[in-house]
């Protein structure tokens, strides 16, 4: 900032000069790095659910998970560059994923959560890594479900 | 009398505001697997026997041309039949086949029973899916008394495949 002083009549006019600050912080930024996937779910004769945790682990409820044959399983990450202020994340209600062969069937993902794993090297970012729950109707149709769209992760400065 | 003005001028340039909030977007995916199934296609049939003071066993044994032997007085002239059952399950996964492990009781609905075990299959007990048909053929070992009394007799046992 700068304060101007107009010199007029050196007799008639007083100037002072007063400090002020303003801080600048970079903008907070978040890089995806890791899209989230189920892996491989068995479909069931009944309705199911799979949770994800954002730890990577994976729970049935009421379905099987294949042993030998994993799938591609990882919980979403994303990098936040926040300069060691603190904000908050927001994450979908609900998302929806269609089976690509089969657009008329889709899988609901709900109950997204977060976990925040400091960055080691500075204090200036953070890893999140973003679980969710995904349910399946009875005798779910086989197949790959996806969205071409995806889902949004918000951070915002507090 | 001195007039004073007193002039502030304060000029900020260079307006600074952080970019308070960010979004990124990630992909979602999961692989749904069609489940497992089996249904039975033929019911296991050993055929006719004759009673004697020794009874024996009749073998049926997991080709898919049942083949019959033994040494109880088996019918040769009578038909028989092993198990047959369809499995389809999801390319590539791999599957268990569980068969009966203890002996399975067949009553004439009296009081005169046969035990069968030495349940086997053609698939050696695991496989590999395809997403097509599979037949399963189940042979067992049929065990006849010693004067076996005359009748008919009938049981039913149960197997079961799971992905491993």
């Amino acid at each position: 900032m700068l304060l101007l002083a107009i010199p007029f009549n050196a007799q008639s006019i007083a100037t002072i000069e007063i400090e002020t600050q303003v801080t600048v912080i970079d903008p907070i930024k978040l890089t995806k790095s890791v899209d989230l996937n189920f892996g491989n779910i068995v479909s069931g004769y009944n309705q199911g659910s799979v949770t994800l945790a954002p730890n990577g682990e994976r729970t049935a409820n009421g379905l099987q998970l294949s042993n030998t044959f994993k799938g591609n399983v990882s919980p979403a990450e994303a990098i936040v560059s926040h300069g060691n202020h603190s904000y908050s994340i927001s994450l979908p209600q609900a998302f929806q994923l269609t089976n690509y062969d089969a657009p008329s069937e889709v899988l609901t993902m709900d109950q997204f959560n977060s976990l925040i794993i400091p960055s080691t090297e500075s204090g200036d970012s953070d890893i999140i890594k973003i679980g969710a729950t995904i349910h399946l109707d009875a005798n779910q149709k086989a197949g790959t479900y996806t969205n071409p769209s995806g889902f949004n992760v918000t951070v915002t400065y507090n | 009398m001195k007039n004073f003005t007193l002039v502030l001028i304060a000029l900020i340039t260079g307006t600074t505001f952080a970019q308070n909030s960010d979004l990124a977007t990630a992909n979602a995916s999961a692989e749904i697997i069609s489940a497992i199934t089996i249904s039975k296609t033929t019911d296991m049939d050993f055929g006719m026997v004759a009673n004697n003071v020794t009874g024996g066993t009749v073998i049926l044994d997991n080709a898919a041309a049942t083949g019959r032997t033994g040494s109880a007085d088996i019918i040769t002239a009578s038909s028989f039949q092993n198990a047959v059952f369809t499995i389809n399950a999801e390319n590539l996964y791999t599957y268990s086949i569980s068969l009966p492990s203890t002996d399975i009781t067949l009553s004439d609905g009296g009081t005169n029973t046969m035990t069968v075990n030495g349940f086997n299959d053609n698939l050696g007990g695991s496989s590999t899916g395809t997403s097509a048909d599979q037949t399963l053929y189940v042979g067992a070992t049929l065990n006849v008394g010693a004067d076996q009394a005359v009748g008919n007799y009938t049981g039913t046992f149960d197997v079961s495949v799971n992905y491993n």
